[in-house]
């Protein structure tokens, strides 16, 4: 096939020139169906690609391509392509163009919609799928999609809402969706209903990957392993070299504390996906092999970096950084509202860079009576984007803030308050009962002064760790939060910095119900770290939170397998057996360092 | 033969007394290592970096221009003067018994400079040597009897000592001190044909300013009521910021912060001379006064329901405030760093409410210990808001700051920490104070050392 390197070719990757590829102007675009007269070759490279000869169609694309550069029919040929060679960076970009000069393109959208879940691009997937949605709702590709976006962006609610109606629409009860739908129920910790309807799928298709691959992965974070095994044995029969199912299976003979058969079931995964480089570097870690593992992890970012085409938005969040900065002075402080308390379920802030310990002290806290678990709460998030809209401001976040100070728009806060408990409502997290519930978000820090304004007296627990055990940790894990930060190791170190550097700030010039819990602490004394968060909260000491590991609810985040452990400080300072390779970060984390109070 | 070094020297000597601190810092980078043989530009380089603030630098240059002195062949003089300048720069890294050192080894080659006497007698006061710091104000004002600085000196050591009927003497010298203004502007004084007051009652307009810092506002505000007694009507001029605590005093008929609305007035007098004209004594604080700030109920209320709403109930609730004004010229020995307080951070069912104002209020961001630290100082806005704040704890634990003066006037209990020769009102040691019965004072054990005063706040706090 053509080298996708050449220099004249367009840095996306597509295979086309940059003339006749990113530095076009949309503005020069002709109509959708003005490329009718090439209809015959597009067809003959459609025909191509069908019949395996990929190289003789990217010729004829690119031929068709120079004439025609706006043609949907040739471009998602082109797309399609790449999606299947695993370029999706490309094929990305070209489908994004598609949809662009053609927005009632329906099937391009919902390709659109799949390429970003496969990048992991979940708010572009969520974007795309719901114009899938809104150009046929009828049709059931299109709601499946949406289903899928709105489950991995933690939304597993309506998630499940659109898998539901994907199978109104579908013929018969495919298989597949179920297993989607049962993987919806899972993240929502409905357990039962999750595996009944993994195991209609599979009865009606016994031999389906995904379907054994998701009932595996539901008994796995359910702590039921040996049913896991099982299940991952059929898996391993149907597909026995599947990335996927070796890398289930070491998951689980970790769990099950045999390491070594992990790593032995790890080595015979050829090449293997990101995620299973990822697992290889921890289940070595475990065994002391410091090195290897972190030559597992450097692997296994770089090819996700290579896959998804995604990196560290560095600029944008600097620039976002520095416009909160900007925004929330101590001038400006005097000026800026809150939201008064309304009865109800009151929200806690779990705060903390990702792998800094939240999923612990969520789980801890959850076992209080009074404390529901929200789990990862996207709603800050949307507040900040809602902000615009609902202050009806021509600036964007945070400056739209600045409206609350318009006579017409004093009630702002409450809507973007009232806006946030609806969904909680909605989400159904929160029984009789419980006056509490956690959103642990990671990296929520970032709007403290947003959510300082809009919940004035709910508390936030800062979780506050190692940075370099931090830092190491997020390199370890697959994590698309903090804007790809953790696509490598220096950027998570930059985001790192950056995000306690802006903590700082808001902690200097605002009064905030904020509370910092080191995860040392946790480990060290857990039950007075207990205490004292309980006691911030305004809830008596009980028991059972520190028996969090009998907590069943299921955590959906990477550190669930750990915190159904009982507390252990196998994590605690653990960069100390990667100072060689933590080198280059240690410039950016050291004054971070200090300002948290550890040393090196 | 022309010496570009000395022309380089000399430039920058112009430039840092004109104020140029820049300038100088500039030609001296320039000269780099070419000052290292010459104990004048050592010297120079002391002072620049003193005049930076950066003392531990100053302190380097100028032990470094003193060890070149001799072979260099430089006057007695003008190592003299490299040593009594090395004095205040070992007083402001808080080393008295340096300063009191390089202090006689200055006067050992001068023995007859005012200046000198005059910075040694400082040094001795911070040292605590208070039997040798009259005695080098003595000689500084038998030399000069006109200079300010030496008996405003020996006042403040008086006071200290409780000797009030002399030290109020000195202590009235203060307006006339380098840089100092005059209380009241003399054009308003010649407008009115208003003479000084002398604390004897007359039938008239008293106009009295409210001079000092805001936490002497407050300490002498108490005898408002008394110079009123005194007077036909009391005006009172004041900074904006202190007008809360001055509008606490009914029988002033008229408060502003603008010289130019302040009417006619007979006399004048500052609020800081009351102690003096009342004749207060260390045997006679006005104790009996407390409470004489109060906080407006409404406004309690309001804070009390603001705290509530960032730190749970069941948690005793203590204020904080570590650092005063940045411009005090003792604020380097007063002031902490909130990190300096980490032992109180531990203290188990406890709230930390900051009531730290200022450039100091950034050091929260950096706060990291168990107990939790509400930044309510970001939301105070006046006087009227400390006390309302104040009348909400349990507790005030604050440095030698207007938060400690508005605390014991107010009744409230404080735990105030003091640098190891503490400001002139709170004596020479003890734990308590005439001025506020409220008040319990934590004293350095050694210059800079914050760790001791803290730990017995601790103590006590965990034996109640």
């Amino acid at each position: 096939m053509p080298a996708t390197s050449e220099p004249n070719f367009c840095q996306c990757g597509s295979l086309l020139r940059p003339l006749r590829c990113c530095a076009m102007d949309v503005a020069t675009a002709s109509p959708p169906g003005s490329a009718v007269l090439l209809a015959p070759q597009i067809n003959d490279a459609e025909q191509a690609r069908a019949g395996g000869r990929t190289d003789e169609a990217i010729g004829l694309l690119q031929q068709i391509l120079e004439l025609a550069p706006w043609s949907p029919a040739a471009l998602g040929v082109l797309a399609r392509i790449h999606q299947e060679a695993g370029r999706l960076a490309p094929a990305a970009t070209l489908l994004g163009r598609i949809v662009a000069i053609d927005p009632n393109n329906g099937p391009a959208t919902c390709d659109a919609a799949r390429v970003a879940l496969q990048r992991g691009d979940i708010s572009g997937a969520v974007h795309h799928a719901r114009n899938a949605v809104r150009l046929d709702p009828m049709v059931a590709d299109a709601q499946h999609l949406l289903g899928m976006a709105m489950t991995e962006a933690n939304r597993p609610v309506p998630g499940e809402l659109h898998y539901r109606r994907a199978l109104e629409l579908a013929d018969g009860r495919n298989p597949r969706l179920l297993a989607n739908l049962a993987w919806a129920l899972k993240a929502q910790g409905r357990m039962a209903e999750s595996r009944a309807l993994y195991d209609e799928s599979l009865a009606a298709a016994p031999d389906e990957l995904t379907s054994l691959l998701g009932y595996a992965k539901m008994e796995e974070a359910a702590a039921n392993l040996d049913r896991a095994g099982a299940l991952l044995d059929r898996a391993a029969a149907v597909a026995p070299d599947a990335p996927a199912v070796i890398l289930a299976q070491a998951v689980v003979a970790s769990r099950q504390g045999a390491a070594d058969a992990a790593l032995v079931a790890l080595a015979r995964m050829q090449g293997g996906d990101s995620a299973g480089l990822m697992e290889k570097g921890r289940l070595l870690d475990r065994m002391g092999r410091h090195d290897d593992a972190f030559a597992a992890w450097t692997d296994g970012k770089a090819r996700l970096r290579e896959v998804t085409g995604q990196a560290y938005l560095a600029d944008y969040a600097a620039n976002q950084a520095n416009r909160l900065g900007r925004f929330f002075t101590d001038a400006r402080r005097r000026m800026l509202p809150t939201a008064p308390l309304v009865p109800g379920p009151q929200p806690i802030f779990v705060l903390g860079f990702p792998r800094s310990g939240t999923t612990l002290v969520e789980q801890t806290l959850t076992a209080h009576p009074a404390i529901a678990a929200g789990d990862e709460l996207p709603l800050i998030h949307d507040l900040a984007d809602l902000s615009q809209q609902v202050l009806q401001s021509p600036l964007g976040y945070p400056e739209a803030l600045a409206d609350l100070w318009m006579g017409d728009q004093a009630d702002g806060l409450e809507t973007l308050r009232d806006h946030y408990l609806r969904k909680v409502r909605g989400l159904g997290i929160v029984a009789a009962g419980e006056a509490w519930f956690t959103d642990k978000m990671p990296l929520n820090e970032q709007h403290l002064g947003l959510i300082g304004m809009v919940f004035p007296a709910s508390p936030m627990i800062h979780l506050i760790r190692h940075p370099l055990d931090v830092v190491l940790s997020v390199f370890s894990n697959e994590l698309t939060h903090g804007f790809y930060c953790a696509y490598a190791l220096e950027s998570a170190a930059h985001h790192f910095a950056l995000t306690a550097e802006l903590v700082g700030h808001y902690r200097a010039i605002l009064a905030l119900r904020y509370l910092p819990v080191r995860y040392e602490d946790m480990v060290e004394n857990q039950e007075a770290t207990t205490r004292r968060m309980l006691g911030f909260i305004g809830l008596d000491f009980d028991p059972a939170c520190l028996a969090f590991h009998e907590n069943r609810r299921y955590a959906r985040t990477a550190s669930y397998a750990q915190v159904t452990e009982k507390l252990y400080d196998r994590s605690r300072y653990r960069y100390k057996n990667y100072l060689k390779q933590l080198e280059p970060v240690l410039p950016i984390l050291e004054p971070v360092i200090t300002r948290l109070g550890y040393v090196i | 033969m022309s010496d570009p070094v000395f022309d380089h020297l000399a430039a920058a000597s112009v430039a840092e007394q004109e104020g140029r601190i820049d300038d100088a810092t500039r030609i001296l980078a320039e000269l780099g290592d070419a000052i290292n043989n010459r104990p004048a530009g050592l010297h120079l380089a002391g002072i620049v970096a003193a005049r930076r603030q950066n003392y531990a630098a100053a302190r380097h240059y100028m032990l470094a221009a003193l060890d070149l002195a001799p072979s260099a062949g430089m006057v007695a003089e003008a190592v003299a003067l490299i040593h009594r300048n090395l004095a205040e720069v070992h007083r402001r890294l808080r080393c008295p018994a340096d300063a009191v050192a390089a202090g006689r080894a200055a006067l050992a080659l001068m023995p007859d400079d005012p200046i000198t006497l005059n910075n040694l007698g400082v040094a001795q006061f911070d040292a605590h040597d208070y039997n040798g710091a009259i005695a080098s104000f003595d000689r500084a004002i038998a030399l000069t009897p006109d200079a300010a600085a030496p008996h405003f000196g020996r006042g403040e050591v008086l006071l200290s000592l409780g000797d009030y009927d002399e030290g109020w003497k000195g202590y009235g010298w203060r307006f006339r001190l380098a840089g100092v203004p005059a209380p009241v502007p003399a054009e308003l004084i010649a407008a009115s044909n208003a003479r000084a007051w002398d604390g004897a009652a007359f039938d008239g307009t008293l106009l009295l300013a409210a001079d000092q810092g805001f936490g002497d506002v407050v300490q002498f505000s108490r005898l408002i009521p008394w110079a009123a007694a005194r007077c036909t009507r009391l005006l009172v001029a004041a900074s904006p910021e202190i007008l809360p605590v001055i509008a606490q005093f009914p029988m002033v008929a008229q408060v502003d912060a603008d010289w130019a609305r302040i009417g006619a007035f007979d006399a004048w007098a500052t609020l800081s001379d009351l102690p003096a004209f009342a004749g207060v004594t260390a045997d006679a604080l006005p104790g009996e006064t407390i409470p004489y700030l109060h906080a407006d109920s409404a406004r309690v209320a309001s804070w009390r329901a603001r705290l509530d709403q960032l730190a749970p109930t069941g948690l005793r609730r203590i204020g904080l405030a570590w650092a005063g004004r940045p411009t005090h010229p003792s604020d380097f020995a007063r002031s902490m760093k909130l990190a300096e307080l980490a032992p109180l951070a531990a203290l188990p069912g406890t709230a930390f409410v900051s009531l730290q104002k200022g450039e100091a209020q950034g050091e929260i961001g950096g706060y990291f210990g168990s107990a939790p630290l509400i930044n309510i100082g970001a939301e105070i806005v006046s006087y009227d808001d400390t006390m309302a704040v104040i009348a909400g704890l349990d507790l005030v634990v604050t440095v030698d700051t207007s938060v400690a003066h508005i605390a014991g006037a107010m009744g409230c209990p404080v735990w105030m920490l003091v640098a190891h020769r503490s400001d002139w009102r709170w004596g020479n040691g003890g734990g308590t104070t005439g001025w506020y019965p409220s008040m319990r004072i934590f004293r350095q054990n050694a210059p800079a050392a914050w760790d001791g005063p803290v730990e017995q706040v601790v103590s006590t706090w965990l034996a109640m």
